[in-house]
Protein backbone atom coordinates (compact mmCIF):
# COMPACT_ATOMS: atom_id res chain seq x y z
CA UNK A 1 0.00 0.00 0.00
CA UNK A 2 2.74 1.99 1.17
CA UNK A 3 4.46 1.33 -1.94
CA UNK A 4 1.36 2.36 -4.66
CA UNK A 5 1.11 5.54 -2.66
CA UNK A 6 5.10 6.21 -3.44
CA UNK A 7 4.51 5.43 -7.19
CA UNK A 8 1.24 7.56 -7.48
CA UNK A 9 3.37 10.23 -6.11
CA UNK A 10 6.64 9.39 -8.40
CA UNK A 11 4.53 8.88 -11.46
CA UNK A 12 3.10 12.70 -10.62
CA UNK A 13 6.76 13.54 -10.05
CA UNK A 14 7.48 12.46 -13.89
CA UNK A 15 4.27 14.50 -15.30
CA UNK A 16 5.71 17.66 -13.44
CA UNK A 17 8.84 17.34 -14.82
CA UNK A 18 7.79 16.23 -18.21
CA UNK A 19 4.86 18.54 -18.98
CA UNK A 20 6.19 19.62 -22.46
CA UNK A 21 7.11 16.82 -23.62
CA UNK A 22 3.55 14.97 -22.04
CA UNK A 23 0.85 17.64 -22.63
CA UNK A 24 2.15 20.17 -24.40
CA UNK A 25 3.61 18.64 -27.37
CA UNK A 26 0.57 16.78 -28.30
CA UNK A 27 -1.89 20.14 -27.85
CA UNK A 28 0.47 21.84 -30.22
CA UNK A 29 -0.14 18.76 -32.09
CA UNK A 30 -4.19 18.41 -31.97
CA UNK A 31 -4.24 22.50 -32.34
CA UNK A 32 -2.36 22.37 -35.69
CA UNK A 33 -4.38 19.63 -37.20
CA UNK A 34 -7.73 21.26 -35.76
CA UNK A 35 -6.81 24.13 -37.26
CA UNK A 36 -5.91 22.44 -41.13
CA UNK A 37 -9.03 20.71 -40.73
CA UNK A 38 -11.64 23.06 -39.56
CA UNK A 39 -10.33 25.76 -42.75
CA UNK A 40 -11.07 22.58 -44.55
CA UNK A 41 -14.41 21.63 -43.34
CA UNK A 42 -15.43 25.74 -44.16
CA UNK A 43 -14.15 25.71 -47.79
CA UNK A 44 -15.87 22.29 -47.96
CA UNK A 45 -19.11 23.79 -47.30
CA UNK A 46 -18.96 25.42 -50.73
CA UNK A 47 -17.80 22.83 -53.21
CA UNK A 48 -18.48 19.41 -51.82
CA UNK A 49 -22.58 19.74 -50.30
CA UNK A 50 -23.59 22.49 -53.44
CA UNK A 51 -22.80 18.86 -55.53
CA UNK A 52 -25.82 16.24 -54.19
CA UNK A 53 -24.28 14.76 -51.05
CA UNK A 54 -27.20 12.05 -51.04
CA UNK A 55 -25.95 9.32 -53.29
CA UNK A 56 -25.16 6.61 -51.18
CA UNK A 57 -21.65 6.61 -52.90
CA UNK A 58 -20.71 9.31 -52.22
CA UNK A 59 -21.76 8.84 -48.36
CA UNK A 60 -20.00 6.18 -48.13
CA UNK A 61 -16.75 7.65 -49.58
CA UNK A 62 -17.23 9.96 -46.88
CA UNK A 63 -16.96 7.44 -43.86
CA UNK A 64 -13.61 6.43 -45.84
CA UNK A 65 -12.41 9.71 -45.51
CA UNK A 66 -13.37 9.70 -42.50
CA UNK A 67 -11.57 6.18 -41.49
CA UNK A 68 -8.67 7.45 -43.04
CA UNK A 69 -8.41 11.27 -41.81
CA UNK A 70 -8.08 8.99 -38.13
CA UNK A 71 -5.18 6.58 -39.31
CA UNK A 72 -3.11 10.02 -40.95
CA UNK A 73 -3.74 11.81 -37.12
CA UNK A 74 -2.86 8.05 -35.51
CA UNK A 75 0.54 8.37 -37.86
CA UNK A 76 1.37 11.94 -36.73
CA UNK A 77 1.04 11.73 -32.96
CA UNK A 78 3.05 8.23 -33.19
CA UNK A 79 5.63 10.22 -34.59
CA UNK A 80 5.42 12.44 -32.24
CA UNK A 81 5.01 9.90 -29.27
CA UNK A 82 8.17 7.87 -30.94
CA UNK A 83 10.50 10.86 -30.57
CA UNK A 84 9.01 12.27 -27.41
CA UNK A 85 9.49 8.64 -25.76
CA UNK A 86 12.82 8.48 -27.04
CA UNK A 87 14.06 11.63 -25.59
CA UNK A 88 11.80 10.83 -21.84
CA UNK A 89 13.73 6.90 -22.06
CA UNK A 90 16.99 8.09 -22.49
CA UNK A 91 17.24 11.35 -20.41
CA UNK A 92 15.13 9.32 -17.22
CA UNK A 93 17.77 7.94 -15.26
CA UNK A 94 21.21 10.43 -16.94
CA UNK A 95 19.05 13.87 -16.52
CA UNK A 96 19.12 13.48 -12.55
CA UNK A 97 22.58 12.77 -12.40
CA UNK A 98 23.72 15.92 -14.78
CA UNK A 99 21.98 18.54 -12.51
CA UNK A 100 22.50 16.15 -9.00
CA UNK A 101 19.31 15.97 -7.94
CA UNK A 102 19.47 11.94 -7.88
CA UNK A 103 21.27 13.00 -4.27
CA UNK A 104 17.59 14.32 -3.29
CA UNK A 105 15.24 11.60 -4.56
CA UNK A 106 17.63 9.47 -2.89
CA UNK A 107 17.21 11.09 0.49
CA UNK A 108 13.91 10.30 0.51
CA UNK A 109 12.52 6.74 1.09
CA UNK A 110 12.50 5.47 -2.77
CA UNK A 111 13.83 2.11 -3.90
CA UNK A 112 15.43 2.63 -7.17
CA UNK A 113 13.11 -0.04 -8.38
CA UNK A 114 10.27 2.26 -7.56
CA UNK A 115 12.14 4.85 -9.39
CA UNK A 116 12.42 2.49 -12.72
CA UNK A 117 8.56 1.14 -12.53
CA UNK A 118 7.98 4.95 -12.68
CA UNK A 119 10.00 5.80 -15.60
CA UNK A 120 8.73 2.51 -17.34
CA UNK A 121 4.86 3.15 -17.02
CA UNK A 122 5.49 6.65 -18.15
CA UNK A 123 7.19 6.05 -21.38
CA UNK A 124 5.22 2.87 -22.09
CA UNK A 125 1.53 4.46 -20.91
CA UNK A 126 1.58 6.96 -20.01
CA UNK A 127 2.82 8.64 -23.01
CA UNK A 128 0.94 6.33 -25.70
CA UNK A 129 -2.17 7.36 -23.43
CA UNK A 130 -1.90 10.95 -23.79
CA UNK A 131 -1.45 10.71 -27.35
CA UNK A 132 -4.40 8.45 -28.04
CA UNK A 133 -6.44 10.76 -25.42
CA UNK A 134 -5.67 13.70 -27.60
CA UNK A 135 -6.33 12.28 -30.80
CA UNK A 136 -9.44 10.52 -29.99
CA UNK A 137 -10.46 14.49 -28.62
CA UNK A 138 -9.33 15.91 -31.85
CA UNK A 139 -10.63 13.37 -33.87
CA UNK A 140 -14.01 13.99 -32.47
CA UNK A 141 -14.07 17.84 -32.52
CA UNK A 142 -13.13 17.45 -36.02
CA UNK A 143 -16.30 15.10 -37.08
CA UNK A 144 -18.54 16.70 -35.07
CA UNK A 145 -17.69 20.09 -36.85
CA UNK A 146 -17.87 18.01 -40.27
CA UNK A 147 -21.29 16.56 -39.20
CA UNK A 148 -22.88 19.86 -38.10
CA UNK A 149 -21.35 21.69 -41.42
CA UNK A 150 -23.28 18.93 -43.21
CA UNK A 151 -26.53 19.28 -41.04
CA UNK A 152 -27.25 22.37 -41.66
CA UNK A 153 -27.51 21.59 -45.30
CA UNK A 154 -30.03 18.93 -44.11
CA UNK A 155 -27.79 15.98 -44.53
CA UNK A 156 -27.64 13.54 -41.29
CA UNK A 157 -24.10 12.19 -41.30
CA UNK A 158 -23.48 10.86 -37.79
CA UNK A 159 -24.86 7.30 -37.62
CA UNK A 160 -22.96 6.65 -41.07
CA UNK A 161 -19.29 7.97 -39.47
CA UNK A 162 -20.01 6.81 -35.69
CA UNK A 163 -20.75 3.40 -36.80
CA UNK A 164 -18.58 0.41 -36.10
CA UNK A 165 -16.75 1.15 -39.58
CA UNK A 166 -16.31 4.15 -38.90
CA UNK A 167 -14.97 6.08 -35.71
CA UNK A 168 -15.70 3.55 -33.30
CA UNK A 169 -13.98 0.82 -35.40
CA UNK A 170 -10.99 2.87 -35.47
CA UNK A 171 -10.69 3.08 -31.72
CA UNK A 172 -11.24 -0.01 -31.14
CA UNK A 173 -8.42 -1.01 -33.08
CA UNK A 174 -5.85 1.24 -31.50
CA UNK A 175 -7.19 0.39 -27.86
CA UNK A 176 -7.03 -3.59 -28.64
CA UNK A 177 -3.30 -2.73 -30.10
CA UNK A 178 -2.30 -1.24 -27.08
CA UNK A 179 -1.51 -3.99 -24.90
CA UNK A 180 0.58 -5.54 -27.39
CA UNK A 181 2.12 -2.07 -27.85
CA UNK A 182 3.42 -2.40 -24.64
CA UNK A 183 4.66 -5.51 -24.59
CA UNK A 184 6.32 -5.34 -28.05
CA UNK A 185 8.24 -1.67 -27.22
CA UNK A 186 9.24 -3.10 -23.70
CA UNK A 187 12.43 -3.86 -24.77
CA UNK A 188 13.77 -0.97 -26.38
CA UNK A 189 12.57 1.07 -23.37
CA UNK A 190 14.73 -1.28 -21.19
CA UNK A 191 17.17 -0.38 -23.04
CA UNK A 192 17.30 2.89 -23.39
CA UNK A 193 16.42 3.35 -19.75
CA UNK A 194 19.54 0.85 -19.13
CA UNK A 195 21.88 3.22 -21.65
CA UNK A 196 20.26 6.07 -19.78
CA UNK A 197 21.26 4.64 -16.02
CA UNK A 198 24.82 3.71 -17.12
CA UNK A 199 25.76 6.42 -18.99
CA UNK A 200 25.81 10.58 -18.42
CA UNK A 201 26.42 12.74 -21.05
CA UNK A 202 24.58 11.60 -24.69
CA UNK A 203 22.60 8.28 -23.48
CA UNK A 204 20.62 9.26 -26.26
CA UNK A 205 23.51 9.06 -29.47
CA UNK A 206 24.77 5.52 -27.43
CA UNK A 207 21.38 4.26 -27.03
CA UNK A 208 21.52 4.09 -31.72
CA UNK A 209 25.20 3.55 -31.66
CA UNK A 210 26.01 0.50 -29.45
CA UNK A 211 23.54 -1.54 -31.21
CA UNK A 212 24.30 -0.56 -34.27
CA UNK A 213 28.29 -0.99 -33.72
CA UNK A 214 27.66 -4.49 -32.41
CA UNK A 215 25.76 -5.28 -35.75
CA UNK A 216 28.22 -3.91 -37.58
CA UNK A 217 30.63 -6.62 -35.96
CA UNK A 218 28.65 -9.20 -36.61
CA UNK A 219 27.83 -8.69 -39.74
CA UNK A 220 31.42 -8.48 -40.73
CA UNK A 221 31.77 -11.54 -38.73
CA UNK A 222 29.34 -13.28 -40.49
CA UNK A 223 31.01 -12.70 -43.86
CA UNK A 224 34.21 -14.21 -42.22
CA UNK A 225 32.35 -17.55 -41.07
CA UNK A 226 30.10 -17.84 -43.86
CA UNK A 227 26.78 -18.40 -42.21
CA UNK A 228 24.11 -16.37 -42.46
CA UNK A 229 22.73 -14.82 -39.50
CA UNK A 230 23.07 -11.02 -40.66
CA UNK A 231 19.13 -10.73 -40.67
CA UNK A 232 18.50 -12.26 -37.24
CA UNK A 233 21.25 -9.71 -35.77
CA UNK A 234 20.05 -7.02 -37.03
CA UNK A 235 15.98 -8.06 -36.19
CA UNK A 236 17.80 -8.37 -32.58
CA UNK A 237 20.12 -5.16 -32.51
CA UNK A 238 18.47 -3.16 -34.53
CA UNK A 239 15.04 -3.49 -35.18
CA UNK A 240 13.84 -4.62 -30.87
CA UNK A 241 16.55 -2.54 -29.50
CA UNK A 242 16.00 0.40 -31.08
CA UNK A 243 12.62 0.76 -33.61
CA UNK A 244 9.92 -1.45 -31.33
CA UNK A 245 8.75 1.88 -29.95
CA UNK A 246 7.14 2.52 -33.37
CA UNK A 247 3.18 1.36 -32.91
CA UNK A 248 2.52 -1.21 -35.38
CA UNK A 249 6.26 -1.76 -35.88
CA UNK A 250 5.47 -6.16 -35.16
CA UNK A 251 4.01 -5.60 -38.26
CA UNK A 252 7.76 -6.33 -39.28
CA UNK A 253 7.62 -9.39 -36.71
CA UNK A 254 4.61 -10.63 -39.50
CA UNK A 255 6.51 -9.98 -42.32
CA UNK A 256 9.63 -11.88 -40.97
CA UNK A 257 7.62 -14.63 -40.14
CA UNK A 258 4.95 -15.50 -42.74
CA UNK A 259 5.46 -14.08 -45.45
CA UNK A 260 9.71 -12.69 -45.86
CA UNK A 261 10.45 -16.15 -47.03
CA UNK A 262 7.99 -17.15 -49.35
CA UNK A 263 7.11 -14.12 -51.32
CA UNK A 264 8.86 -11.55 -53.11
CA UNK A 265 9.82 -8.03 -51.48
CA UNK A 266 6.81 -6.30 -52.59
CA UNK A 267 4.16 -8.84 -52.42
CA UNK A 268 5.31 -10.03 -48.67
CA UNK A 269 4.90 -6.25 -47.86
CA UNK A 270 1.09 -5.92 -49.89
CA UNK A 271 0.16 -9.24 -48.03
CA UNK A 272 1.28 -7.85 -44.28
CA UNK A 273 -0.70 -4.57 -44.66
CA UNK A 274 -3.62 -6.09 -45.98
CA UNK A 275 -4.06 -9.53 -44.35
CA UNK A 276 -2.27 -8.91 -41.13
CA UNK A 277 -4.38 -7.55 -38.36
CA UNK A 278 -2.18 -5.75 -35.86
CA UNK A 279 -4.85 -5.98 -33.16
CA UNK A 280 -5.30 -9.30 -33.30
CA UNK A 281 -3.55 -10.61 -29.97
CA UNK A 282 -2.11 -13.89 -31.54
CA UNK A 283 1.20 -11.96 -31.53
CA UNK A 284 1.21 -12.72 -27.58
CA UNK A 285 1.27 -16.76 -28.70
CA UNK A 286 4.79 -15.83 -30.05
CA UNK A 287 7.92 -16.22 -28.31
CA UNK A 288 9.52 -13.73 -30.15
CA UNK A 289 7.09 -11.05 -28.41
CA UNK A 290 8.02 -12.36 -25.07
CA UNK A 291 11.60 -12.81 -25.19
CA UNK A 292 11.54 -8.97 -25.73
CA UNK A 293 9.25 -8.65 -22.59
CA UNK A 294 12.10 -10.68 -20.49
CA UNK A 295 14.97 -9.16 -22.15
CA UNK A 296 13.11 -5.33 -21.39
CA UNK A 297 12.14 -6.70 -17.42
CA UNK A 298 16.39 -7.59 -17.02
CA UNK A 299 17.42 -4.72 -18.54
CA UNK A 300 15.40 -2.78 -16.05
CA UNK A 301 16.32 -4.45 -13.05
CA UNK A 302 19.81 -3.89 -14.37
CA UNK A 303 19.41 -0.30 -14.59
CA UNK A 304 17.53 -0.25 -11.07
CA UNK A 305 20.80 -1.90 -9.72
CA UNK A 306 22.97 0.58 -11.70
CA UNK A 307 21.27 3.20 -10.19
CA UNK A 308 21.98 1.85 -6.86
CA UNK A 309 25.57 2.41 -7.33
CA UNK A 310 25.05 5.68 -8.43
CA UNK A 311 25.99 8.27 -4.73
CA UNK A 312 27.17 11.15 -6.90
CA UNK B 1 22.03 3.65 24.16
CA UNK B 2 23.52 2.17 21.06
CA UNK B 3 25.28 3.53 18.62
CA UNK B 4 24.02 5.08 15.60
CA UNK B 5 26.56 4.96 13.37
CA UNK B 6 29.17 2.29 14.21
CA UNK B 7 32.28 2.24 12.01
CA UNK B 8 35.03 -0.59 12.00
CA UNK B 9 37.89 -0.44 9.38
CA UNK B 10 36.28 1.25 6.86
CA UNK B 11 37.82 1.99 3.79
CA UNK B 12 36.79 2.63 0.63
CA UNK B 13 39.23 2.65 -2.73
CA UNK B 14 38.76 4.57 -6.18
CA UNK B 15 41.29 3.16 -8.08
CA UNK B 16 44.95 3.53 -6.43
CA UNK B 17 43.46 6.57 -4.11
CA UNK B 18 42.88 5.66 -0.94
CA UNK B 19 39.73 8.03 0.15
CA UNK B 20 38.99 6.57 3.56
CA UNK B 21 41.91 4.37 4.77
CA UNK B 22 40.51 1.78 7.20
CA UNK B 23 38.60 4.30 10.00
CA UNK B 24 36.79 3.31 12.58
CA UNK B 25 34.12 5.16 15.13
CA UNK B 26 30.85 5.08 16.64
CA UNK B 27 28.60 8.27 17.66
CA UNK B 28 26.02 7.16 19.96
CA UNK B 29 22.28 8.90 19.72
CA UNK B 30 21.45 12.41 21.11
CA UNK B 31 24.52 14.05 19.82
CA UNK B 32 25.30 16.83 17.07
CA UNK B 33 28.70 15.78 15.38
CA UNK B 34 31.09 18.09 13.37
CA UNK B 35 32.84 15.92 10.42
CA UNK B 36 35.31 18.47 10.05
CA UNK B 37 38.67 17.91 7.08
CA UNK B 38 40.00 19.43 4.59
CA UNK B 39 38.72 18.43 1.11
CA UNK B 40 39.86 15.62 -0.27
CA UNK B 41 39.55 14.26 3.50
CA UNK B 42 37.65 11.55 3.04
CA UNK B 43 34.88 13.47 4.40
CA UNK B 44 32.28 13.06 2.14
CA UNK B 45 33.32 9.59 0.91
CA UNK B 46 32.17 8.56 4.71
CA UNK B 47 29.15 10.19 4.58
CA UNK B 48 28.60 8.52 1.51
CA UNK B 49 29.16 4.98 3.09
CA UNK B 50 26.97 6.34 6.21
CA UNK B 51 24.54 7.00 3.70
CA UNK B 52 24.36 4.29 0.96
CA UNK B 53 25.30 5.73 -1.53
CA UNK B 54 28.32 4.26 -2.10
CA UNK B 55 30.18 0.88 -1.50
CA UNK B 56 32.73 0.34 0.66
CA UNK B 57 35.14 -2.17 2.78
CA UNK B 58 35.37 -2.95 6.39
CA UNK B 59 31.99 -2.92 8.98
CA UNK B 60 29.20 -0.19 8.78
CA UNK B 61 26.33 0.08 10.73
CA UNK B 62 23.80 2.22 10.75
CA UNK B 63 21.04 2.31 13.23
CA UNK B 64 21.53 -1.57 13.03
CA UNK B 65 21.06 -1.65 9.05
CA UNK B 66 23.70 -2.21 6.69
CA UNK B 67 23.53 1.54 4.52
CA UNK B 68 24.56 -0.40 1.66
CA UNK B 69 22.63 -3.75 1.40
CA UNK B 70 19.23 -2.53 3.78
CA UNK B 71 19.48 1.63 2.16
CA UNK B 72 15.50 0.97 1.25
CA UNK B 73 14.43 0.22 5.13
CA UNK B 74 17.43 3.07 6.45
CA UNK B 75 16.00 5.76 4.65
CA UNK B 76 12.96 5.85 6.14
CA UNK B 77 14.63 6.84 9.41
CA UNK B 78 17.56 9.46 7.93
CA UNK B 79 17.70 12.36 6.21
CA UNK B 80 20.44 14.00 3.93
CA UNK B 81 21.46 17.06 2.17
CA UNK B 82 24.58 17.36 0.17
CA UNK B 83 27.28 19.72 -0.82
CA UNK B 84 25.65 21.51 -3.29
CA UNK B 85 21.75 22.79 -4.27
CA UNK B 86 20.64 19.66 -5.99
CA UNK B 87 16.48 20.50 -6.10
CA UNK B 88 15.92 19.70 -9.48
CA UNK B 89 14.90 23.32 -11.53
CA UNK B 90 11.74 22.53 -12.45
CA UNK B 91 10.34 21.72 -9.45
CA UNK B 92 7.82 23.96 -7.06
CA UNK B 93 7.58 25.27 -3.49
CA UNK B 94 4.01 23.31 -3.20
CA UNK B 95 4.70 19.68 -5.61
CA UNK B 96 7.73 19.69 -3.15
CA UNK B 97 6.01 20.08 -0.25
CA UNK B 98 2.89 17.72 -1.48
CA UNK B 99 5.68 14.87 -2.79
CA UNK B 100 7.62 14.76 0.27
CA UNK B 101 4.55 14.57 2.52
CA UNK B 102 3.30 11.78 -0.16
CA UNK B 103 6.70 9.80 -0.12
CA UNK B 104 7.87 10.68 3.83
CA UNK B 105 5.53 8.81 6.66
CA UNK B 106 7.65 10.91 8.44
CA UNK B 107 7.13 14.42 7.19
CA UNK B 108 5.01 17.07 9.29
CA UNK B 109 3.50 18.98 6.92
CA UNK B 110 3.13 22.22 9.33
CA UNK B 111 6.66 22.43 10.14
CA UNK B 112 7.87 22.57 7.05
CA UNK B 113 5.11 25.12 6.16
CA UNK B 114 6.46 27.21 9.36
CA UNK B 115 10.16 27.36 8.28
CA UNK B 116 9.00 28.12 4.89
CA UNK B 117 7.31 31.11 6.54
CA UNK B 118 10.03 32.64 7.12
CA UNK B 119 11.74 32.77 3.66
CA UNK B 120 10.25 34.41 0.83
CA UNK B 121 9.34 31.66 -0.93
CA UNK B 122 5.96 31.92 -2.48
CA UNK B 123 3.68 27.85 -3.33
CA UNK B 124 4.18 28.48 -6.82
CA UNK B 125 7.36 29.68 -6.86
CA UNK B 126 10.05 27.22 -8.91
CA UNK B 127 13.88 25.57 -8.16
CA UNK B 128 14.89 27.89 -11.74
CA UNK B 129 13.72 30.91 -10.90
CA UNK B 130 15.28 30.94 -6.78
CA UNK B 131 18.46 32.60 -5.86
CA UNK B 132 21.03 29.75 -4.67
CA UNK B 133 19.96 31.04 -1.17
CA UNK B 134 16.33 30.15 -1.57
CA UNK B 135 16.98 26.90 -3.14
CA UNK B 136 19.15 25.87 0.09
CA UNK B 137 15.76 27.42 2.22
CA UNK B 138 13.66 25.18 0.83
CA UNK B 139 15.66 21.86 0.80
CA UNK B 140 16.26 22.74 4.60
CA UNK B 141 12.82 23.49 5.32
CA UNK B 142 11.77 20.05 3.73
CA UNK B 143 14.52 18.61 5.24
CA UNK B 144 13.89 20.13 9.21
CA UNK B 145 9.97 18.44 8.69
CA UNK B 146 11.22 14.91 8.62
CA UNK B 147 11.21 13.29 11.61
CA UNK B 148 14.30 11.29 11.15
CA UNK B 149 16.59 9.41 13.91
CA UNK B 150 19.71 10.52 11.72
CA UNK B 151 20.41 13.99 9.85
CA UNK B 152 23.19 14.32 7.73
CA UNK B 153 24.04 17.85 6.91
CA UNK B 154 26.63 18.12 4.04
CA UNK B 155 27.98 21.54 3.60
CA UNK B 156 24.19 23.00 4.76
CA UNK B 157 24.27 26.64 4.56
CA UNK B 158 26.23 27.09 1.44
CA UNK B 159 25.05 30.02 -0.25
CA UNK B 160 22.86 31.48 2.44
CA UNK B 161 23.50 34.85 3.99
CA UNK B 162 24.72 35.27 7.37
CA UNK B 163 21.28 36.25 8.93
CA UNK B 164 19.53 32.99 7.89
CA UNK B 165 22.46 30.98 8.47
CA UNK B 166 22.48 31.96 11.72
CA UNK B 167 18.76 31.32 12.26
CA UNK B 168 19.07 27.90 10.62
CA UNK B 169 21.30 26.71 13.06
CA UNK B 170 19.10 27.79 15.68
CA UNK B 171 16.34 26.12 14.44
CA UNK B 172 18.18 23.06 14.41
CA UNK B 173 18.67 23.49 17.92
CA UNK B 174 15.39 24.27 19.08
CA UNK B 175 13.03 23.48 16.34
CA UNK B 176 14.55 19.99 15.44
CA UNK B 177 17.13 18.43 17.56
CA UNK B 178 16.26 15.87 20.96
CA UNK B 179 17.48 13.53 22.38
CA UNK B 180 16.71 10.61 20.45
CA UNK B 181 17.78 12.51 16.98
CA UNK B 182 21.68 12.45 15.99
CA UNK B 183 23.13 15.09 13.32
CA UNK B 184 26.40 15.06 11.26
CA UNK B 185 27.14 18.18 10.28
CA UNK B 186 30.30 19.22 7.87
CA UNK B 187 30.96 22.44 7.33
CA UNK B 188 33.71 25.12 5.98
CA UNK B 189 32.45 27.74 8.56
CA UNK B 190 33.04 25.86 11.69
CA UNK B 191 33.05 28.81 13.80
CA UNK B 192 29.50 29.09 13.34
CA UNK B 193 28.50 25.10 14.32
CA UNK B 194 30.84 24.88 16.93
CA UNK B 195 28.80 26.27 19.70
CA UNK B 196 25.87 24.07 19.00
CA UNK B 197 28.24 21.02 18.83
CA UNK B 198 28.31 17.96 21.26
CA UNK B 199 31.41 15.79 19.10
CA UNK B 200 34.34 16.17 16.84
CA UNK B 201 35.49 13.74 14.47
CA UNK B 202 38.52 15.05 12.67
CA UNK B 203 39.46 13.23 9.66
CA UNK B 204 42.41 13.80 7.34
CA UNK B 205 43.95 11.95 4.62
CA UNK B 206 41.38 9.04 5.42
CA UNK B 207 41.94 8.66 8.83
CA UNK B 208 41.05 10.03 11.87
CA UNK B 209 42.95 12.76 13.55
CA UNK B 210 40.61 13.79 16.54
CA UNK B 211 37.30 11.95 17.59
CA UNK B 212 36.18 13.39 21.13
CA UNK B 213 33.20 14.74 22.75
CA UNK B 214 33.65 18.56 23.40
CA UNK B 215 33.82 18.22 26.93
CA UNK B 216 37.06 15.80 26.54
CA UNK B 217 38.62 18.74 24.10
CA UNK B 218 37.85 21.63 26.51
CA UNK B 219 39.68 19.65 29.77
CA UNK B 220 42.54 18.30 27.28
CA UNK B 221 42.86 21.15 25.09
CA UNK B 222 44.20 24.59 26.54
CA UNK B 223 45.08 27.20 24.72
CA UNK B 224 47.41 29.71 26.68
CA UNK B 225 48.72 33.42 25.92
CA UNK B 226 51.95 33.52 27.22
CA UNK B 227 53.81 36.14 28.82
CA UNK B 228 57.37 36.91 27.30
CA UNK B 229 59.08 35.34 30.29
CA UNK B 230 57.50 32.00 30.74
CA UNK B 231 57.98 30.99 26.82
CA UNK B 232 60.98 28.64 27.31
CA UNK B 233 58.88 27.31 30.33
CA UNK B 234 56.02 26.57 27.99
CA UNK B 235 58.07 25.49 25.40
CA UNK B 236 59.24 22.68 27.55
CA UNK B 237 55.96 21.61 28.02
CA UNK B 238 55.53 20.51 24.09
CA UNK B 239 52.64 22.69 22.80
CA UNK B 240 50.71 21.23 19.89
CA UNK B 241 50.91 24.29 18.39
CA UNK B 242 51.65 27.83 18.72
CA UNK B 243 51.73 31.59 16.52
CA UNK B 244 52.36 34.97 17.56
CA UNK B 245 49.05 37.33 17.98
CA UNK B 246 49.59 41.32 18.96
CA UNK B 247 53.50 39.79 19.74
CA UNK B 248 52.06 37.45 22.35
CA UNK B 249 52.82 33.41 21.77
CA UNK B 250 49.98 31.86 22.21
CA UNK B 251 50.85 28.58 22.26
CA UNK B 252 47.98 25.26 22.66
CA UNK B 253 48.49 22.97 25.21
CA UNK B 254 47.22 19.16 24.72
CA UNK B 255 46.88 17.23 27.85
CA UNK B 256 48.44 19.70 30.40
CA UNK B 257 46.78 20.44 33.40
CA UNK B 258 45.18 23.79 33.90
CA UNK B 259 47.11 24.27 37.20
CA UNK B 260 50.58 24.26 35.72
CA UNK B 261 49.54 26.51 32.64
CA UNK B 262 47.89 28.87 34.91
CA UNK B 263 51.31 29.86 35.68
CA UNK B 264 52.42 30.52 32.29
CA UNK B 265 49.66 33.13 31.43
CA UNK B 266 46.32 33.76 30.36
CA UNK B 267 44.52 30.63 29.98
CA UNK B 268 41.52 30.63 26.94
CA UNK B 269 39.70 27.82 25.45
CA UNK B 270 40.33 27.72 21.92
CA UNK B 271 38.26 27.63 18.74
CA UNK B 272 37.54 24.26 16.89
CA UNK B 273 39.13 25.86 13.95
CA UNK B 274 42.21 26.63 15.48
CA UNK B 275 42.17 22.99 17.14
CA UNK B 276 42.05 21.99 14.06
CA UNK B 277 44.44 24.07 12.30
CA UNK B 278 46.66 22.37 14.91
CA UNK B 279 45.91 19.19 14.72
CA UNK B 280 46.38 19.46 10.65
CA UNK B 281 49.89 21.16 11.33
CA UNK B 282 50.82 18.07 13.78
CA UNK B 283 49.96 15.59 11.29
CA UNK B 284 52.51 16.22 8.46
Amino acid sequence: MKQLTTLKWLLKREIWENKVMLIWSNLVLAGLILLFTLSGIFRLKDVAMNTDPQTTLQMNDLATAVDHYFTSGLILFSILMVFTVYSYATGSLSDERKDRSILFWKSLPISDELTVLSKVIVALILFPLMGIITLLLTSLISIFALCASYAVHGVGLSSLVFSSHGIWGQIGHTLKSFPIYVAWALPTVGWMILASSWVKSRPGMWVILIPFALFVCAAFANDAVGVNFARDVAYVLLFRAIFSVVPDSWSYHYYLNEYGNTLSFPDAIQHVLLKVDLSSWDIFATPDLWIGVIVGITMLFTAARIRRGRGD
Amino acid sequence: MNAVVSAKHLRKTYGKQVAVDGISFDIPSGRIVGLIGPNGSGKTTTLKAILGLTSYEGELSVLGLNPHTQRDDLMEEICFIADVAILPSWLKVKDAVDFVEGVHPKFNREKAQRFLAKTKLTPEMKVKSMSKGMVVQLHLALVMAIDAKLLVLDEPTLGLDILYRKQFYQDLLEDYFDQNKTIIITTHQVEEVEHILTDLLFIQNGKISLSASMEEVEQRFIEVAVSPMHVEQALALHPVDQRTMFGKNVMLFDGVGADILQALGELRRPSVADLFVATMKGAK
